[in-house]
């Protein structure tokens, strides 16, 4: 009963949280970009048998993660900058 | 036996020693015990001696050596006028009116020569420390001319001796058998006669000769919720070129598999939604009469009152899901989310990609080098998480926010 009411609690902070990308249109890759990406993808596919391919896309997910948090925390606080 | 079954026979044995360890208290269920326990020592003891016993020790215990030996009553009187802890006939208990007299030990006093031998049955075991029966017995709240004080120790149990324990029996719950459903999280599978073990769903498309893929979780008797949940680790709806799946329940308890009906299930290969799987509490009386056991039937009624107010029913469960679901669903398409969406798409439908042009190594030479490549793949992996360390180290340090 608790639970349950925590949980449409939060349920009500994500969805009002989320509507204002809800109100945005769907998006699609264009037909040359995910053609790349599936080309791309066969390519270290191939060369999966002696490279660490999964290996090699987790560590570079994880520098553009690093690198991701470091940029908003610096954009953050520049437009904190401007306003207080 | 693997390593992996290995170690989870000795957690699983550990923790049935656990339990046998804390089913000593007063006034517990009963304890089943079976031909398949380890050798292992039950029963009340004492640790002081009241200066009016006649013996130094007056313990009673079950023992057995070995996993195929039967359980051994044994006592430690020297006297045979001392009456030490005793078991009862639970057959007898329940037959005589009279709960006040003692119920006669039948073949089951240690009268200082020999052991007795414990049949299948249910027993109801007690201390009774002291020089000549009183009134008390079955009932489990013993008057006993005792001792001026009792030692620490468990004063009566009830216990079972079951030399033919009953099997477990699997049946899938979700899937069911001959359905088409959306991909679902986590296999549910019902277990009746539950033992602790190693439970493993095996599965593949439809027709296979064998399962090529399987889940597992360790499913612990008093621990584990029933229906058992396993988790599911693979997406069958993005396998868009099987529909048809066949799979099967196993229980591996000490060596020994218990085996559901193998089912055949449809997963729909446009539903990527879970078919969400719901919770319960573990909260069970431990028996039928309150007086039985007041403590265990207290804790677990506190135990259904906490699920109740916590843990959402069924119905609820399900709604919750399906809305944060809804939530998760409508966002994946959108800005920026949307592009990772796109991208992953694109990554697991990349078989439209001719890739026999490309391939570098073919499946004989592969085959060849693996003893050389599959080393060398796992150096490279080594190196590179070892370059992000230093690489996230030397980022921190000359951080300037």
């Amino acid at each position: 009963m608790i639970g349950y009411a925590l949980l449409e609690i939060l349920y009500a902070f994500v969805f009002a949280l989320s509507s204002p990308i809800r109100l945005l249109g769907d998006v699609s890759l264009p037909a040359n970009v995910a053609n790349a990406i599936s080309i791309g993808n066969a390519y270290l596919g191939a060369a999966a048998i002696f490279l660490p391919v999964n290996t090699l896309l987790a560590v570079f997910g994880s520098v553009l993660v690093v690198e991701g948090f470091i940029f908003g925390y610096k954009l953050v606080m520049w437009v904190k900058q401007l306003f207080w | 036996m693997s390593y992996r079954k290995l170690s989870i026979s000795l957690a699983t044995g550990l923790f049935v020693a656990g339990c046998c360890f804390i089913s000593t208290g007063r006034a517990q269920a009963a304890l089943t015990l079976n031909t398949n326990t380890a050798a292992s020592v039950f029963g009340i003891s004492r640790t002081a001696s009241p200066a009016n016993c006649q013996n130094a020790n007056c313990d009673g215990w079950l023992y057995k050596d070995d996993n195929s030996s039967p359980w051994v009553w044994s006592q430690n009187p020297t006297s045979s006028s001392a009456y030490c802890a005793q078991i009862l006939d639970d057959a007898y208990c329940n037959q005589t009116t009279d709960q006040s007299n003692p119920a006669p030990i039948k073949n089951l006093f240690f009268s200082g020569s020999g052991n007795a031998y414990l049949t299948d049955g249910k027993y109801h075991m007690f201390e009774s420390i002291g020089y000549w029966p009183g009134s008390g017995g079955c009932n489990g709240d013993t008057t006993w001319q005792e001792c001026a004080s009792e030692g620490n120790g468990v004063e009566e149990a009830d216990f079972i001796i079951s030399s033919a324990p009953p099997s477990p029996s699997l049946s899938f719950l979700i899937p069911e058998n001959g359905s088409t459903s959306p991909d679902f999280a986590s296999w549910v599978v019902d277990i009746e006669n539950a033992t602790s073990g190693l439970l493993e769903i095996d599965y593949s498309p439809s027709g296979n000769a064998f399962f090529n893929a399987s889940d597992s979780e360790l499913f612990a008797v008093g621990v584990s919720a029933i229906p058992a949940v396993v988790p599911k680790t693979i997406l069958l709806a993005q396998l868009s070129t099987t529909t048809s799946w066949a799979a099967q329940a196993n229980l591996w308890v000490n060596g020994t598999d218990y085996y559901s009906s193998i089912i055949n299930f449809n997963i729909l290969p446009s539903g990527s939604t879970y078919q969400p799987t719901y919770y319960q509490a573990f909260c069970s009386f431990t028996s039928s009469s309150f007086l039985a056991d007041p403590v265990g039937n207290i804790q677990n009624a506190i135990c259904n009152s906490f699920a109740y107010l916590f843990i959402p029913s069924p119905s609820q469960q399900v709604a919750v899901s399906s809305q944060f679901s809804g939530i998760k669903n409508a966002v994946a398409t959108k800005p920026p989310f949307g592009y990772f969406t796109a991208i992953q798409g694109v990554l697991y439908n990349a078989s439209s990609v001719p890739s026999s042009s490309l391939v570098i190594v073919n499946a004989s030479t592969a085959a060849a080098f693996s003893s050389i490549l599959s080393p060398l793949n796992n150096l490279f992996s080594v190196i590179l998480w070892i370059l992000f360390a230093f690489w996230l180290f030397h980022t921190m340090r000359n951080i300037k926010l």
